[in-house]
């Protein structure tokens, strides 16, 4: 009876089936389980930035926290000991507080910054590894012929253009560069509502871009130089007014990936599709970095 | 072309004095549905063999003069004794009918096809009828999730049906149709493969060691041969299934002469929840309907118009779609949208056999294949301010590949220790890589624009010539050349490629097998890693991409254990040059050249394999084992660091059995364990922003993610069962399938995040985040009804 019970079709389909549901028991469907993420040590994180005719220089150093802790726990970091030179000389360092209360550190420098002067930066802060940083202000650019052309008719969107032309005659891979129009304050408070950062166009050159970037949105144009191609042409849509004044702005390679990588990782923040983004840095043993640029201007 | 006849004559020219030999050639069929058998050996004992080709033809020369018994053996199938007198020249077609279910196989000890026999290494061939046994999600019945469970091949991840075999990625593995290329295997997101296996007869895996006659692919050839059609009785199956439901029909036109398949397979549950969803829309005020589902046909039909001259006539076509249709009910300003996913290929070979002379037979095949992905958006508000008129917006994007191919491929067998295959192929792509069509229709304006990229047609073309060639008894070499081309408007490239595999019979029926080849590969596919998605794009070598290349090399024992189990153990060393991959933080739906979104790199990739198969008998499976490194190296990822690949597995085990307990009843049951895989998790963050930063650009948190692939995911373990329930009356078969998908429901990763979660106790909040893993599929049965008649 009992064989012929289980031999029955239909019986042992429903054997089967009933086994399988009692088998999943509600633990069974549940699908989440909380899984320990990679170790973590916590650093320092050192940024600053400066250009060439700067006597000071505002340095922010907090920590990074694990991926799982708290909002609260990135803090910046007071009594840290400083050791910064410039072009071997030492430069002094005060601890501050800024507008929010936050503590930063002012470097003073011995002289205003300059094309190739080099900085030297090691801090230390209770329970952190020892960080440092060697960064160089940038070279000047040396171009041949320069023209500035005030009205260079409209874009594609209808807007009044001016129109920078260099013929540059430094070895153009060893530079990050653009024109940056000076725009003042009055951009500046805008940006935030118009995406427009206080570059207004700048173009680079380099083999190691991560992507295209809207010019539209006030970053960083790429165009790929070639060794034979020395001059360049930049747009501005003279958001300083029917005067602009114009300036170049250079970058060493580590800072320009830095500056890169930073927006790339913002700007793909929220996109699923995008593959993961590594901010680069000049710190050793820590993040963030230490951002010299060399300015000229140009009229 | 005049070329290539001209080399055919010579070749010809060259064995055309051997000694005074008859050659004794035809067909071997299926006895109950002239079904043509690939791969049957072929032998006089003593005096050599062959097997039948992918066509179900032999030829076989033989000294002359004497009586020889010619044996046909092919597994599961009752092995058949010709006495033939060598007198002349003369045309043999054998039917081989199927042993009796339940008998042990008894296996002739002088089995050509044996895989210690077989100068080929890195082979993977598995019955159809075993495929169907292996327990599967949802019942669905999977030739490409099959093929997941053989060492050396991973799946892309939870249920997906993508293949990677030897650490090469999904856009390294030809994928032939009854000789055509497909681009997308894959229904829903990779969760099933387009590939009906009522309609299969035969699956070919090859994972190195390649023949000369393959090209285009750095990492695998899967050769899937579709039936022809029963040419002696109408029959066919019916299949209902939890997700899908199949039909296949078959039978001649005219006996034995002209015979034709058909199936289709579709999915319904989107008509079996449209009242639902259309329910649920009305409540919320709006006429509106959403669903998803895919299908897929394949038809044959092919003509013997005599004993020479045979043509087929094969198509597959599959399409899916998702769909959203949603109306405001409302007389004026009532906001609509119309949107829809669809991808799918559809593929035509045109193909005709035809043989020459005893020795030579001669495969001529018309392709064309088509993959294209469609993206349709429409919204707006109808009937704006009571004026009767819409206002529209509509965003379309397409992407694809095209090709229309045609190949001529030779088989010559001047005598048992030579099996030569030559051949002539070109293949013209259109490339579609992406463009948007956005038009916008209101009172006040009409706006239409076209941004991405132009379609990029290109030329790919190959000869091959190859030779099976039985050096000694003991040493057996198959070597040949592969010469391909591509043309893409001013740019050229031109790749020789040799090849050559070995095997040498040791005592006591052990082979040691050796192989090594390379590959090229002219197209690529942008790809994100694990998922199937139909949004990936192909496109071609250009002249700032350069093609991939790949060399492998490959050494290994083989032996048929007690004429029942086939062992194989291999080792091997892949490496790849000028893999493609997304830059940081590129990817798809962006309309700038794609060039500028990817990066060149190496990979490599090693490791042994071991694999226990029998094929036949009440109990038949296999036991895989694999031990593998895979690692990639890009100058602009990692700062160009090696870092492992996202299937680097360290451990790969599977284990596939099927028991046969009656003719009524039968279990089988899969159980698969993998090293998990590599991710890119970040593991720390930090405030990027300045001292002072109020007139600086504010940024967000900074995620530390560290090298690429930094992290490993838990081990994935499964077990899968299956019972099925065979009824059997007359001509008619009815098959009850039971089983579960996970049987013991372990949380297998299939992707991590983190979540976010707050507590209060007594008046303070307390936030909390982890790292949580989750899985796809806890223990899932399913129940299909299926009828043969």
């Amino acid at each position: 009876m009992m064989i012929q019970y289980i031999f029955n079709p239909i019986a042992k389909i429903s054997f089967v089936l009933l086994l399988l549901c009692n088998i999943g028991c509600e633990d069974f469907f549940d699908t989440t389980i909380t899984i320990d993420p990679p170790a973590h040590t916590s650093k320092l994180v050192c940024v600053a930035t400066a250009k060439s005719g700067d006597t000071t220089m505002d340095i922010r150093l907090s920590n990074s926290i694990g991926i799982l802790d708290q909002d609260s726990l990135l803090k910046t970091i007071g009594g840290a000991k400083f050791d910064i030179t410039l072009n071997g000389l030492p430069q002094i360092v005060t601890e501050e507080k800024n507008e929010d209360n936050e503590i930063y550190y002012k470097v003073r420098f011995s002289k205003p910054l300059a094309a190739l002067d080099q900085l030297s930066l090691k801090a230390s802060a209770q329970g952190f590894e020892p960080i440092s940083s060697i960064s160089r202000v940038p070279n000047d650019l040396k171009f041949s012929n320069l023209e500035i052309i005030i009205d260079g008719g409209n874009d594609e969107f209808g807007s009044a253009i001016s129109k920078v032309r260099l013929d540059v005659e430094s070895d153009v891979d060893a530079y990050f560069f653009g024109v940056k129009e000076e725009i003042g304050l009055l951009c500046i408070e805008f940006s935030q509502e118009l995406g427009c950062t206080e570059y207004d166009t700048i173009k680079y050159t380099n083999t190691m871009s991560t992507r295209d970037i809207d010019a539209v949105n006030g970053y960083f144009v790429h165009q790929k130089a070639s060794s034979k191609k020395k001059s360049y042409v930049f747009t501005s849509n003279r958001l300083g007014g029917k005067d602009p004044k114009y300036g170049v702005l250079i970058y060493d390679k580590t800072s320009f990936d830095y500056i890169i990588s930073k927006d790339l990782y913002q700007d793909n923040n929220e996109n699923p599709f995008s593959t993961p983004i590594n901010v680069r840095s000049n710190i050793v043993n820590g993040y963030g970095n230490i951002e010299l640029a060399h300015y000229v201007r140009l009229n | 072309m005049k070329n290539f006849y001209v080399f055919s004559f010579l070749l010809l020219s060259c064995f055309s004095s051997i000694g005074q030999n008859y050659t004794i050639s035809g067909y071997v069929s299926e006895e109950e549905s002239g079904e043509k058998l690939i791969g049957v050996s072929v032998y006089s004992t003593g005096l050599g063999g062959t097997v039948t080709n992918n066509y179900g033809f032999y030829s076989i020369t033989l000294p002359s003069g004497s009586d020889v018994e010619i044996t046909y053996d092919y597994v599961g199938y009752q092995t058949v004794v010709k006495k033939v007198s060598l007198t002349q020249n003369q045309t043999l077609n054998v039917d081989l009918s199927q042993t009796v279910e339940l008998q042990e196989v008894i296996v002739s000890a002088d089995k050509q096809k044996r895989i210690e026999r077989e100068s080929q290494m890195s082979v993977a061939e598995i019955p159809i009828s075993q495929i169907k046994n292996v327990p599967a999600l949802l019942g669905e019945v999977d030739v490409l999730k099959a093929l997941q469970l053989l060492p050396g091949v991973k799946s892309g991840g939870e249920g997906q049906s993508g293949l990677y075999v030897r650490g090469g990625g999904p856009d390294q593995n030809l994928i032939l149709l009854d000789g055509v290329p497909v681009y997308n295997a894959n229904h829903l997101f990779g969760f099933f493969s387009v590939f009906n296996s009522d309609a299969i007869k035969d699956v070919k895996l090859i994972k190195g060691g390649f023949p000369a006659r393959y090209g285009g692919r750095l990492s695998s050839v899967l050769d899937i041969n579709l039936k022809e059609g029963n040419q002696k009785k109408f029959g066919g199956s019916v299949s209902l299934g939890l997700i899908s439901s199949k039909i296949m029909l078959e039978g001649p036109i005219v006996k034995d002469k002209t015979s034709f398949i058909i199936s289709a397979r579709r999915t319904y549950l989107d008509v079996l929840a449209r009242p639902f969803i259309k329910k649920a829309f009305a409540d919320e005020g709006n006429e509106g309907v959403t669903g998803y589902y895919f299908y897929d046909l394949n038809a044959k039909i092919n003509h013997k118009f005599s004993d020479k001259d045979r043509l087929y006539l094969s198509t597959y076509g599959g399409l899916d779609k998702f769909y959203l249709t949603l109306n405001e009910k409302a007389t004026q300003d009532a906001d609509f949208s119309k949107n829809a996913l669809s991808w799918g290929n559809f593929t035509n070979a045109l193909r005709w056999n035809h043989v020459v002379n005893n020795k030579t037979f001669v495969n001529t095949t018309l392709t064309y294949s088509n993959y294209n992905l469609n993206t349709d958006l429409r919204f707006g508000t109808s009937n704006v301010d009571n004026t009767g008129k819409n206002d529209e917006v509509s965003l379309r994007y397409i992407s694809g590949i095209r090709d229309i191919g045609a190949r001529i491929d030779v088989d010559y067998v001047p005598t048992p220790k030579h099996f030569i295959r030559y051949g002539i192929n070109t293949t013209k792509h259109q490339f579609k890589p992406g463009t948007f069509y956005l038009s916008l229709d209101n009172s006040s304006l009409q706006f239409k624009d076209t941004v991405g990229q132009k379609n990029v047609e290109a030329w790919e073309s190959s000869i091959f010539i190859e030779d099976d060639y039985d050096f000694t008894d003991k040493l057996r070499v198959n070597g040949g050349l592969h010469l391909s081309a591509f043309n893409l408007d001013k740019t050229s490239y031109y790749s020789l490629q040799p090849r050559i595999s070995a095997r040498y019979l040791m005592p006591k029926d052990w082979a040691v097998k050796a192989s090594f080849a390379t590959m090229r590969q002219f197209i690529n596919l942008l790809s994100f890693e694990g998922i199937g998605l139909p949004t990936d794009l192909w496109v071609p070598a250009t002249e700032k991409i350069r093609p991939q290349d790949s060399w492998q090399v490959a050494a290994g024992v083989a032996k048929t254990i007690s004429d029942e189990y086939e062992l194989s153990i291999e080792g091997y060393y892949k490496k790849m040059k000028n893999l493609v991959a997304y830059k940081d933080g590129a990817g798809v739906f962006q309309s700038d050249d794609w060039q500028n979104r990817v990066v060149q790199g190496n990979g490599d990739a090693y490791g042994a394999e071991l694999f226990l198969q029998k094929k036949e008998g009440r109990l038949s499976g296999w036991i895989g084992y694999t031990l593998s490194w895979t690692y990639r190296q890009f100058a602009e990822i990692d700062g160009g660091q090696k870092f492992p690949y996202r299937f680097d597995r360290r451990h790969d085990i599977s284990v596939v059995g099927n028991y046969k307990i009656n003719d009524k009843f039968n279990f089988s049951a899969t159980w698969v364990y993998g090293t998990g895989n590599a991710v890119t998790l970040a593991n720390s963050r930090y405030n990027p922003n300045s001292a002072n930063s109020l007139f600086q650009r504010y940024y967000s948190e900074i995620e530390v993610f560290g090298n690429r692939n930094n992290f490993r995911l838990n081990a994935y373990h499964r077990l899968d069962v299956g019972f099925n329930f065979v009824k059997t009356k007359g001509n008619r078969k009815r098959t009850w399938s039971v089983g579960a998908y996970n049987a013991y429901a372990n949380n297998n990763p299939f992707f991590i995040y983190f979540q976010s979660s707050s507590t209060t106790t007594n008046g303070v909040t307390e936030e909390k985040r982890e790292l949580k893993q989750a899985a796809l599929f806890p223990l899932i049965p399913y129940v299909t009804w299926s009828l043969d008649f």
